[in-house]
């Protein structure tokens, strides 16, 4: 039987050049907020909207994370793929999602956006390149070791109707804008094409994203444990679009120096990016993967997106993120206590590893 | 006769290949072959010609028989 295109390794490729040359453009059309294509960046703004914290330059609801989670919906939908289910580990997933997201905020960037930057030029992205392998390294001598956060369960089928309106009900909540949702005092108005056109990449994202499993992590653990580089195309496939359409644009700008919400601090750069991929792994994919998953219907996701939004909060309140002047002194003491906790959890869910 | 073994989790995947070495059988982890599932996960192939029963356990999601590229189901665990 022949394989068809989504299930091939051109597929995944097609998804990453779409994801690639997409994030790219819509960065470029958008300039509101300065801000770049990082699901976890997404998250912590969402944070603000909600009025979890006070920060009033980051309050804005992105639509690209409701489009990425619609996408992934309404292609599991379709391929029959939606189904409700959760591990019965829920706290650690909600605390993996924290820590995560604590690494994100050092690092300044998701793995997606880590991507996306070494393809504008950004050569500070290498070092969370380099800590991203590492991460996910350690969490593979976990894995072989017998890791596990237990099987999941089917739960009773949410009605898929009501997820429907779940989400539709967060978009027109966009649109009422009533008084607990909070927006920087920016001009935002809502009825800008490229608003809406940040939803739509979202949703061509989360479609083609559930229907070749891209996965930034999983692409880099099948490499080591599989040796099998099929999803790692994708991976491969954003860089080189998003680096030629970057070249296209003339937005390309190659250095350290001078990058757009990046800063030079190579350590805490590999450290916070080994957070990240060490937890990713844990997890079992990338922000961007479960994103994908909780438009799946994977309760696990939802409470890792919970816990990465209290991530967001917490690291807000307690000085914890970086900026383009480098990490903070707490942000360090923060991912230093993340990797020991992160340890505690590895070891006390490693069977070979229990005394 | 080939089959494909898929786990609940990646690490059950990694852990039923320790459990197939155990019983002399060699598995090889591959990922998760798009047609069967949305998972990104991790399977495990291997050339079994026993009773499937030996094959099954705690890890073991679904259980499928692979002739010429076309997956047949051969065990489902329960919920």
């Amino acid at each position: 039987m022949k394989e068809s295109f989504f299930d091939s390794k051109r597929g995944i490729v097609f998804t990453g050049a779409v994801v690639g040359i997409l994030a790219v453009l819509l960065v470029q059309s958008e300039n509101l907020l300065n801000t770049n294509f990082c699901i976890a960046c997404f998250m912590d703004d969402l944070a603000g909207t909600l009025g979890l914290y006070k920060v009033t330059a980051a309050q804005y609801f992105q639509l690209e994370i409701i489009g990425v989670v619609f996408g992934a919906f309404l292609m599991a939908l379709y391929r029959q793929e939606f189904s409700t289910q959760g591990r019965a580990s829920l706290l650690v997933c909600f605390v993996l999602g924290f820590l995560v997201m604590v690494g994100i905020l050092m690092f300044l960037g998701c793995p997606l956006q880590m991507i996306l930057r070494l393809g504008s030029g950004d050569l500070n992205a290498l070092w969370g390149l380099a800590g991203l392998v590492t991460g996910i390294i350690i969490g593979l001598f976990f894995l072989k070791k017998g890791f596990s956060l237990k099987r999941n369960y089917r739960l009773p089928k949410l009605k898929k109707l009501s997820f429907f309106f779940v989400m539709l009900g967060t978009l027109i909540l966009l649109l009422i804008r009533p008084i607990f949702i909070y927006f920087s005092e920016q001009e935002l108005d809502l009825l800008q094409p490229v608003i809406w056109l940040s939803l739509v990449v979202g949703i061509v994202i989360g479609l083609l994203a559930q229907r070749t499993r891209l996965c930034l992590v999983g692409g880099i653990r099948n490499l080591f444990l599989c040796k099998d580089a099929s999803l790692f195309l994708g991976f491969l496939s954003i860089f080189i679009f998003a680096a030629l359409t970057n070249l296209i644009l003339e937005t390309y700008n190659w250095g350290f120096s001078e990058q757009p919400l990046a800063h030079q601090d190579s350590l805490w750069n590999f450290l916070g990016m080994v957070l990240v991929g060490w937890g990713s792994i844990l997890w079992g994919g990338c922000p961007l993967r479960q994103l994908v998953l909780f438009g799946e219907g994977d309760i696990d996701a939802v409470i890792t997106f919970l816990g990465m939004l209290a991530g967001s909060v917490v690291a807000h309140y307690f000085m914890l993120a970086s900026s383009t002047a480098g990490p903070t002194f707490n942000g360090k003491i923060a991912v230093i206590i993340s990797l020991v906790v992160l340890f505690f959890i590895a070891y006390s869910n490693t069977e070979d590893l229990k005394i | 006769m080939e089959y494909i073994v898929l786990s609940f989790t990646q690490g059950g995947a990694i852990r039923y290949q320790r459990f197939l070495a155990f019983m002399g059988i060699k598995g090889k982890l591959q990922p998760v072959p798009r047609k069967l599932s949305s998972s990104c996960g991790i399977a495990v192939r291997l050339c079994y010609h026993g009773d499937l029963k030996m094959l099954i356990n705690d890890d073991v999601e679904r259980i499928y028989q692979l002739d010429e590229n076309v997956y047949t189901l051969k065990y489902q665990a329960e919920n």
